[in-house]
């Protein structure tokens, strides 16, 4: 049991044992009108400042006034949701008045500001809301929105439909054309525990269950729920949902945030190029050419596909940079043979040839496994900041797969066997500084090949910092001692760290 | 503008249902009994060390926030406040009624037997309550039930945060040994 598990355990039990009096409470409170929400002062912009919001107030009032307030009292006959980035929800009587409207995260709260769009009609309310996200700039460069209705099925298609004209006719007036995704809420369980779990709304959930399942979870429901209604919008136009889950206006998600298609394309071949010492590849070189877009780790790339010769490449394009993320390459349709007239290599041979390859020194660390099954060796090494290589060969030093990729500087939570790794790159560069800054600290020398237990991730308490928890165990004569440390990689700076018993 | 992405943290929920009580949401009182009502319970049984009366400092606790949501300003520490709520209210208890607290152990293992949970949980509330010291078992509760960060912590106990840390630590693995050697505690 580690103190994750513990706390984990802690946290469970008590909570086990908490009795459940909500009833109890619930009745000693007693039902409170409506009052206007306060909030904290610090929500950034003023809607007043912009000639639209006083468009919009001009709207709201009016509207307001013409419906007057008549559905105040009914209950809530249906709920749309909408999702960019900021998700907002608008509760609607049976007249398809608005009852209220509420903000679902944080970007919501801060589109919304104080505007009380109760009594409105539906229409006049997404074009508020519509209308203040384009203030916001969230449609400077995106211009994805989910519709998620909560109705009756009978309601379903005319409420879609008249959110889906409103904000067509709002962006168009802006330039945007809108790409409108709509689904009618089924609140199934696994929508609604990703939205529990992640803090999003049941809508953007169901899209993301919905892309998982098409996907048949090639991404994972925490990846999802960090990007945004385009971003999700881009990976589903890779996929084949079923029109009964997804159904869409027709107009594709902006692309302009990003390098676009062919300038990645261009991107590929070039890199492909200089992988095999070609001056130049051109489109027509190559065969099998596929390009989409996906997101790798929050990042979103273009995930480009060739075969040349017998090589089969897969390159990812950063989208928005338009740098080589990952290049792998695979000879087609190897078999291992027998050839006596060439000398078979062991694995300290292979270790020498990765070295020459890539002009290491003899000490550099160089990590080699043969797979006897398939008569392979493996390689993996880094031999400088911010690349990672995966390489096969085979018996006679053959390449027949590789793959680099970007060390990411910012992993997400992973565990590692670090035993002092290979100088030079800036993962071990860090290792090393914390680990000498805890020998100093403690007076304690430290073997890195003897550290036990090594662990690193990225501390969640530090939200907007990179910093990364450290743990291991180190052994001095019969005490173990657990070592702990969080440093900011950007400054370097030791933020915590503790040594404790560990018996 | 640059890319938001959003993942609630859940000192927002709070905040959010805090602010749907002030604004006569329906559920959101429900919303917020969910989210922390077990960081209120448990911190009001290491303070109280004593079920029946944790449970009263509950249900107060729950309907003295609701009376003062419409006043509430988030500072981002939303269970900071109600566990201070919490612990006005315990302070109360125990001036009004001196018999209160500091049951035995076996009394209040007794009183744990009425609750319907399992060995282990039951194990570890008990370990919490008796072989914890009152700072520690506070430590413990307000971090690892209601997720309160360490530095908010020490600023609330007026304690440094190295002291925090280092108290935390030694009360996680006294609670890890014990849990690992069974029932031998």
């Amino acid at each position: 049991m580690n103190n994750k598990q513990t706390e984990k355990q802690i946290g469970q039990s008590f909570s086990n044992v908490t009795p459940d009096v909500y009833n109890d409470i619930s009745a000693r409170c007693p039902t409170r009108a409506a009052v206007k929400r306060q909030r904290s002062a610090n929500w950034g912009w003023k809607l007043s400042t912009c000639a639209l919001a006083l468009v919009l107030v001009v709207a709201i009032v009016f509207g307001g006034v013409m419906l007057g307030t008549q559905g105040r009292q009914s209950a809530v006959a249906a709920t749309v949701t909408l999702d960019v980035n900021p998700s907002v929800a608008i509760e609607l009587s049976t007249d398809q008045v608005v009852l209220g409207v509420k903000a679902l995260n944080k970007d919501g709260e801060r589109i919304l500001g104080d505007l009380d769009l109760t009594g409105s009609n539906l229409q006049t309310a997404v074009y508020a809301i519509v209308g203040s996200m384009t203030l916001g700039g969230y449609f400077s460069v995106d211009n994805s929105v989910l519709v998620s209705v909560d109705a009756d099925q009978s309601l379903y298609q005319s409420l879609v439909d008249k959110v889906t004209s409103e904000i067509t006719v709002i962006l168009g007036s802006q330039n945007v054309q809108a790409s409108v995704l709509s689904q009618w809420i089924t609140q199934s369980e696994s929508a609604k525990s990703i939205a529990q779990q992640y803090g999003i709304s049941s809508g953007k959930a169901q899209l993301i269950a919905a892309i998982l399942d098409a996907s048949q979870n090639a991404y994972t429901a925490e990846q999802l729920a960090k990007l945004n209604v385009n971003e999700l919008n881009l990976i589903i136009e890779s996929l084949n949902l079923p029109q009964d889950v997804l159904s869409h206006n027709g107009n594709n998600a902006s692309q302009s945030r990003y390098i676009g298609r062919e300038e990645a394309i261009n991107k590929a071949l070039e890199a492909v190029a200089a992988d095999l010492t070609l001056s130049s590849l051109s489109q027509t070189d190559v065969s099998r050419l596929q390009c989409k877009m996906d997101n790798d780790d929050g990042v979103m790339v273009y995930e480009v596909e060739l075969v040349y010769n017998d090589w089969e490449y897969d390159v990812d394009i950063n989208a928005i940079t338009g740098a080589v993320v990952k290049l792998e390459k695979e000879l087609q349709n190897y078999r291992p043979y027998d050839d006596a007239t060439r000398t078979k290599l062991s694995e300290e041979d292979i270790r020498n040839l990765v070295r020459s390859m890539f002009d290491l020194p003899q000490n550099q660390w160089v990590q080699v496994s043969y797979d006897r099954d398939d008569g392979v060796y493996e390689v993996k090494v880094n031999p400088n900041q911010g690349k990672f290589y995966e390489i096969e060969f085979n018996v006679y030093g053959d390449v027949i797969s590789f793959s680099e990729e970007e060390i990411e500087i910012m992993p997400g939570p992973v565990e590692d066997q670090w035993q002092g790794g290979a100088p030079g790159d800036q993962y071990s560069a860090v290792m090393n500084y914390v680990i000498t800054q805890l020998e100093n600290i403690y007076k304690q020398p430290i073997d890195r090949s003897k550290m036990i237990d090594f662990t690193y991730k990225l501390d969640d308490d530090y939200r907007s910092r990179n910093v990364w928890e450290v743990e291991f165990k180190y052994q001095v004569g019969n005490i173990m001692y657990e070592y702990e440390c969080s440093v900011d990689i950007d400054t370097m700076e030791i933020i915590e760290q503790s040594r404790d018993i560990d018996d | 503008m640059s890319r938001q992405t959003y993942k609630m943290p859940r000192s927002h929920q709070i905040d959010n249902a805090i602010y749907g009580i002030a604004n006569g949401e329906e559920n959101s009182l429900r919303t917020l009994y969910q989210l922390t009502s077990s960081a209120v319970y448990a911190y009001a049984l290491t303070v109280t060390k004593n079920v029946f009366d944790a449970q009263d400092v509950m249900q107060e606790t729950f309907v003295k926030m609701y009376d003062a949501a419409p006043n509430y300003i988030s500072r981002n520490r939303p269970m900071a406040w109600m566990l201070s709520i919490a612990r006005n209210l315990c302070m109360d208890k125990f001036r009004s009624n001196s018999r209160l607290t500091d049951v035995t152990d076996e009394q209040l293992e007794a009183q744990l037997q009425t609750v319907q949970a399992d060995v282990t949980d039951r194990l570890v509330v008990q370990s919490c309550l008796s072989k914890l010291s009152q700072q520690e078992r506070t430590i413990v509760v307000m971090h690892a039930v209601g997720g309160v960060r360490h530095r908010e912590i020490a600023r609330q106990l007026d304690l440094p945060l190295n002291t925090v840390l280092s108290k935390y630590k030694r009360s996680l693995q006294k609670l890890k040994d014990i849990l690992q050697g069974g029932k031998d505690e």
